[in-house]
């Protein structure tokens, strides 16, 4: 079934394979330097700049109603990413033994569970929280105007 | 707003890819805008009557919009 003239359609496909290419090394390269200790910071910098361009080029492949979806789903998921993050802020607060639990997640992956990779972690959550709402949203969104 | 998209598209014989396709948009948008679900920009509700050859008014109309005369 035709989605979008062919020429646009190929664009988006290719940007959107690409784009999500470029995620999947950025995770490789984390789980490298994780395990083998290899320096990636300089590729993985690099290629979180084509990440960057190819969103661009492939956020102008969208059509309006496409677009719009990803505005509300990014206003609503962003939002309700942020109570999610200020509800486990609360939740650690009142059971510590939470915060423990992660803690010892981090033991195993990180070897340590030092300020630094605390201070990660908590770079890490919010948006991931906010990623996680996003992609409900969008999909939800997305679905019932198919 | 009510559109009369389904139906100029039925006149045509036009299925919601090839409206799709001539509108530069995804089937998805359209069955969006038909169903109601997402009210048109300005640009693309002009390029929409621009392919059925029609005045804007003559497809899309305010159902709950009361617009006074002036006196």
């Amino acid at each position: 079934m035709s989605v979008l003239p062919s020429s646009q359609n190929k664009r988006r496909a290719l940007f959107t394979g690409a784009m999500f290419a470029a995620i999947g090394l950025l995770l490789v390269f984390s789980i490298a330097s994780r395990m083998f200790g290899a320096p990636m910071h300089i590729p993985s910098t690099l290629v979180l700049f084509a990440v960057g361009v190819l969103a661009v080029l492939q956020f102008n492949t969208l059509d309006e109603v496409a677009k719009q979806a990803h505005y509300v789903a990014w206003y609503w998921g962003g939002l309700i990413g942020l109570a999610g993050m200020v509800l486990l802020t609360i939740a650690i607060d009142v059971a510590p033994e939470t915060f423990s639990l992660i803690q010892n997640v981090m033991m195993q992956w990180f070897g340590k569970a030092d300020a630094q990779t605390n201070f990660l972690l908590g770079l890490i959550v919010t948006p991931t929280l906010m990623m996680l709402a996003f992609f409900s949203w969008w999909g939800v969104y997305w679905l019932r105007r198919r | 707003m009510r559109n009369r998209l389904k139906v100029l598209r039925a006149e045509r014989n036009w299925s919601q890819a090839d409206l799709a396709d001539k509108l530069d948009v995804s089937r998805q948008s359209v069955n969006a805008i038909e169903t109601g679900k997402y009210d048109p920009s300005l640009p693309l509700a002009f390029k929409i009557a621009t392919v059925f050859g029609l005045p804007i008014e003559q497809i899309f109309s305010a159902d709950d919009i009361v617009v006074q005369a002036a006196e």
